[in-house]
């Protein structure tokens, strides 16, 4: 107790499972990570390492009939008493989790272009958010979201409220999902590729934000992304997944400036260097995720290192997860 | 909106033009006319008919001048209502087919309800509770309903209705029924004759519906917006109904534009088998006659009706869709 | 320096050594995972389709109606036009299979007579009477699909009379009609649909192909021709098909009459796929590598959207069935002696006939049976062309 008292969010082996026609799909296999109040994590990997996964599986917001999580715990701080709840034993469709849900858990996601309904107007869309959370009236609710709207920077805050999705730009949808997000002053913001699908500039805007954002509403934020310059700028720790594992993770500086699993290394060789003038091919991992359904014996990242296909290390079996130096773990053979 | 309707409503003007024009060709591709075909059943009962006074009849019905001439004088009636003569009936063809098309107007109507009412909360049921046991029932009944033509479905009706379940299916009234006055028990006696035949011609809509309404929702369900209501903590009632139902249902809307042709087409066959006075019969017995203003002016009505049909179910879908409605 | 940070800096560089490697690696599997990708792109299909119960059922039945057309006049006892007037209006009648234990397929006789107030015929059976059904037997003289001259019938009786469907005012067998019945409503489908592919494959793949005003004019042309109800239009088309004419000519112009609308249908879903198709890389490559549009259309994009294309004209076949047989139950069809279920079903148009002999029904059920199969195939074969989605 005392020691996760600390935590807002505490994950322990964590793994969620997928069952298709065509096997079974080990999505998250046995992840442990935490969230303290205020702070910001970003998790990073591919598409299909599992990050997204890990992210639903707190809000419990994965299909009920293909995906079960079968083993570990989410332990989850509430705001009113700390009292300390396990997200993985609540009923995914009942009253408990639609509690926290939006009012102290709120989720963005990556396309902002389907993450709002095109029938109805944003304002609706907001305010049926904050009158289920809250005990007002719908004037009151009104200026709320106008209010909101205002702090994510949208100028026309009292026109953009009547307006339909559609009529929106991609940073402008996004800002009207984060101001819907934070319009119950959710403890922990989870944030699915917040900036994947808009343009260069805006994504900068909206990281810019989120941060600004965060410091106002003092709450802790997961960034989930593929892209590790996303977050260079805003995360506290990292925290490196590969095919549904951890394989590091660390304080933003360790893992940028001495990252140690061959995977880390590889993502960050990928991120273009603005003002590199050297003509040099940005270097990208070579391989790609197998086959999500493959059991695969030994080091997963085998298939695709460097230090495997040189035949400097066998991969023969999974690493353990060890601390090289305080708060930074690698799980990797070599370091073993 | 109305900058949308007018525009659309105008966009129709040339191609009912062009519609009437091949309407107008085909009613008159048959080899000979209706005095031939007039002849050839005189002939068959015997009877004959000089050169003279076939010269005389042709002249009387104008077949004796050019087709463009034929064609100016039927279409420019229409504005005035006047949709031409029928040669067989002797009578305005407004007067022949003005009760006929308000039972098929009727009866598509009703049946195009009968659809809607019955397929969009199976299609729910269905997707909510895919690969169940009533998703797959109900499947097996719409391909079902998808499978059995209309003509057989109303057969098959008859046969029951009169030797399992002993009662009148033809008609719209019970023979003893035709000539009563006006009283509750007839008009009732009518109801029961209106259901069957809606339903059979609601039925191959109503599979067509269940599959496309389960198929929308299906892709809605896996929508982000689904999730992002879903993770604002609303009720997966308020998820579903307020969110995915609304979306899937508008695909719907623009279905119901390619419903409207079964519909007709359905009207006809069913009407001719339960002998309802829809336009059925008498379109079927024109075609035989050559009653060629009768036929041409059936067949152009049942397009503009689908011409119609189909605005409205483009203004619908723009009312209901904000996305079309600000184009 | 610590020594993980060694190891750190030992990867990097052996990232770097191996980067030139890589590429020339990369280039490999690229090419050979892409042809792996268009052989298992069928497998999958295939892998998809046969999980599918109802399709594969809804397939056999198909090929089985096929097979049984194809041997029609083998397999029935009676030829297409044999009467039988002692025997009109029998009731379908009950098949004995074995007689004292033992596998041996018999009928009883029947007798018929005139009720003397309904002037009606009244059968009786026999049951002193057994008349077994013999295999192989020599029965009326006819041509195996129109070619072979044989009088071998799969079945038969030597005596009175088999009719496993009863038969008609004519006292001609209905199960042999039936079944001769069907190479014509199976063909009429079959000829429809491949003419509508003709026509539709090649305008629909031309106007998105080149778009421009061809595309333009063939898309108007295209929403005239849908703006009209098809069943109205088919029958007022039927019905100016001159009396005259020969039946294999009336067969004919069926079909051309039921592509009309049928390849318009065709066209718009083909020009749909090819417009998506035409912004593809591999079109693009081989536009830029000098290939000729007639190649690309034939070389690439047929068989690209040649899955596509069967989906499609599965699924148009119940349409042209169902219009086929519609029209010929109204009289505006098909006419005999040409016969097809829509033709065989024209006798119970008649409510009072149809009333007293149900079993004139019968063809019916083989239209809903033949429709039900082909929806079941047409929809397992859409769900497996598109295999990325579960």
């Amino acid at each position: 107790m005392k020691e996760n008292e600390q935590y807002l969010l505490k994950i322990n082996n964590l793994k969620t499972y997928f069952y298709t026609l065509d096997g079974i799909v080990r999505a998250v296999e046995g992840v442990s990570l935490s969230i303290k109040p205020g702070k910001t994590i970003g998790l990073v990997g591919e598409s299909g390492c599992g990050k997204s996964v890990t992210a639903h599986s707190i809000l419990r917001l994965l299909p009920l009939k293909t995906c079960k999580i079968i083993e570990g715990e989410i332990l989850f701080q509430r705001q009113n008493n700390h009292e300390i709840i396990d997200l993985t034993k609540v009923d995914p469709q009942g009253s408990l989790i639609r509690s926290i849900r939006g009012k102290e858990i709120a989720m963005i996601f990556q396309e902002p272009m389907t993450s709002l309904s095109p029938v109805y107007t944003v304002g609706n869309q907001i305010i049926e958010a904050i009158l289920l959370h809250n005990q007002i009236e719908y004037p009151e609710a009104r200026e709320h979201a106008i209010s909101m709207l205002k702090s994510v920077g949208l100028g026309m805050a009292e026109s953009i409220i009547d307006e339909y999705p559609h009529r929106l730009s991609g940073g402008q949808r996004q800002r009207v999902m984060i101001a819907m997000a934070l319009s119950c002053n959710p403890s922990l913001l989870i944030a699915d590729e917040p900036t994947t699908a808009l343009d260069v500039t805006i994504q900068a805007q909206i990281m810019e934000l989120l941060k600004s954002l965060q410091k106002q509403f003092n709450m802790a934020v997961l960034i989930i992304t593929h892209n590790l310059g996303v977050i260079a700028e805003m995360a506290d720790e990292i925290v490196v997944m590969y095919l549904g594992r951890i394989v590091e993770k660390g304080s933003l500086e360790q893992v940028f400036e001495k990252p140690l699993h061959p995977y880390t290394i590889g993502l960050i060789k990928s991120i273009p260097i603005i003002g590199n003038q050297t003509k040099k091919r940005l270097a990208p991992i070579p391989g790609s995720v197998p086959d999500p359904l493959a059991v695969i014996e030994g080091c997963a990242f085998r298939l695709r290192c460097p230090a495997y296909k040189q035949k400097e290390c066998t991969g023969h079996k999974e690493s353990p997860m060890v601390e090289v130096e305080p708060g930074h773990y690698v799980s990797c053979l070599l370091y073993s | 909106m109305m900058a949308y309707i007018l525009k659309r409503f105008l966009g129709m003007i040339p191609t009912f033009l062009i519609i009437s024009i091949i309407t107008f060709v085909i009613v008159q591709l048959p080899p000979g006319d209706f005095v031939t075909s007039a002849q050839a059943e005189i002939a068959a009962s015997g009877g004959g008919m000089d050169a003279a006074t076939v010269e005389a009849m042709r002249v009387r019905y104008g077949l004796d001048q050019p087709i463009l001439v034929q064609y100016w004088k039927w279409i420019s009636g229409f504005p005035r209502g006047d949709f031409g003569y029928s040669l067989e009936w002797n009578a305005p063809v407004w007067d022949i087919i003005a009760g006929r098309f308000g039972w098929t107007l009727l009866l598509s109507g009703l049946a195009l309800v009968f659809m809607w009412v019955v397929s969009i909360p199976i299609g729910i049921y269905s997707a909510r509770n895919k690969y169940s046991l009533g998703d797959n029932v109900f499947t097996f009944l719409g391909f079902l309903g998808l499978s059995i033509p209309d003509f057989m479905l109303s057969l098959m009706w008859l046969v029951f209705a009169t030797m399992t379940l002993g009662i009148s299916a033809s008609g719209l009234y019970s023979p003893s029924m035709v000539d009563a006055p006006w009283s509750m028990t007839k008009f009732l006696d009518l109801l029961n004759h209106l259901w069957p035949p809606i339903i059979i011609m609601g039925i191959i809509g109503t599979a067509e519906l269940i599959r496309i309404m389960r198929g929308n929702l299906l892709d809605v369900l896996n929508q982000q917006y689904i999730t992002t209501a879903r993770a604002k903590g609303l009720e997966e009632k308020v998820v579903i109904q307020k969110y995915a139902v609304r979306m899937a249902i508008n695909p719907l809307i623009s279905v119901l534009g390619m419903q409207i042709p079964k519909m007709i087409s359905s009207s006809l066959i069913v009407g001719l088998v339960l002998s309802i006075p829809t336009l059925g019969p008498i379109f079927l017995r024109s075609l035989i006659t050559q009653d060629m203003y009768l036929a041409g002016a059936i067949l152009l009505l049942m397009t503009v009706m689908l011409l119609i049909g189909n605005l409205l179910a483009d203004i619908a879908l723009a009312w209901v869709d904000p996305r079309i409605r600000y184009e | 320096m610590n020594d993980y940070q060694e190891k750190s800096n030992y990867i990097k560089k052996l990232y770097e050594q191996q980067s030139n490697l890589d590429q020339t690696i990369a280039h490999q599997m690229m090419s050979s995972e892409k042809l792996a990708f268009a052989t298992s792109q069928w497998r999958m299909m295939w892998r998809k389709f046969i999980r599918n119960r109802t399709a594969v059922i809804g397939g056999i039945v198909i090929l089985l109606f096929y097979l049984v057309a194809l041997f029609a006049d083998f397999i029935v006892p009676y030829t297409l036009q044999q009467r039988m007037t002692q025997y009109s209006f029998l009731p379908p009648q009950r098949i004995h299979f074995f007689y004292e234990g033992k596998f041996q397929p018999f009928v009883y006789g029947i007798k018929g007579s005139r009720d003397p107030n309904t002037l009606m015929r009244v059968y009786v059976t026999d049951p002193e009477k057994r008349i077994p059904i013999r295999f192989f037997i020599r029965g009326e003289p006819y041509k195996l699909m129109g070619l072979f001259p044989a009088n071998i019938h799969l079945f038969g009786v030597e005596e009175g009379i088999v009719s496993l469907m009863g038969t008609d005012g004519q006292g001609r067998d209905m199960f042999s009609r039936v079944i001769i019945g069907s190479q014509i409503s199976l063909t009429i489908g079959l000829v429809g649909v491949a003419l509508s592919l003709v026509i539709g494959a090649f305008l629909g793949v031309y106007s998105g192909y080149f778009g421009g005003w061809i595309d333009n004019l063939i898309q108007r042309i295209i929403e005239i021709i849908r703006s009209f109800p098809p069943i109205p239009l088919w029958m007022a088309l039927t019905a100016a098909l001159p009396s005259h004419w020969s039946p294999l000519k009336v067969y004919f112009a069926i079909t051309v009459i039921l592509s009309l609308i049928g390849w318009t249908w065709l066209a718009r879903q083909l020009r749909g796929k090819v417009l998506a198709l035409r912004e593809e890389d591999f079109v693009m490559a081989a536009r830029l590598s000098g290939a000729s549009n007639w190649w690309i259309i034939t070389k690439h994009l047929i068989p690209a959207t040649f899955s596509h294309i069967i989906v499609i004209s599965t699924l148009s076949m119940p349409s042209m069935i169902l219009a086929e047989s519609a029209l010929s139950f109204l009289g505006l069809g098909l006419r005999p002696p040409l016969t097809s279920w829509g033709v065989l079903l024209q006798q119970a148009q008649n409510i009072q006939v149809l009333l007293l002999y149900p079993w004139l029904l019968m063809p019916g059920f083989f239209v809903a049976i033949s429709i039900l199969a082909f929806n079941f195939l047409g929809d397992g074969l859409r769900d497996a062309a598109d295999p990325y989605t579960v």
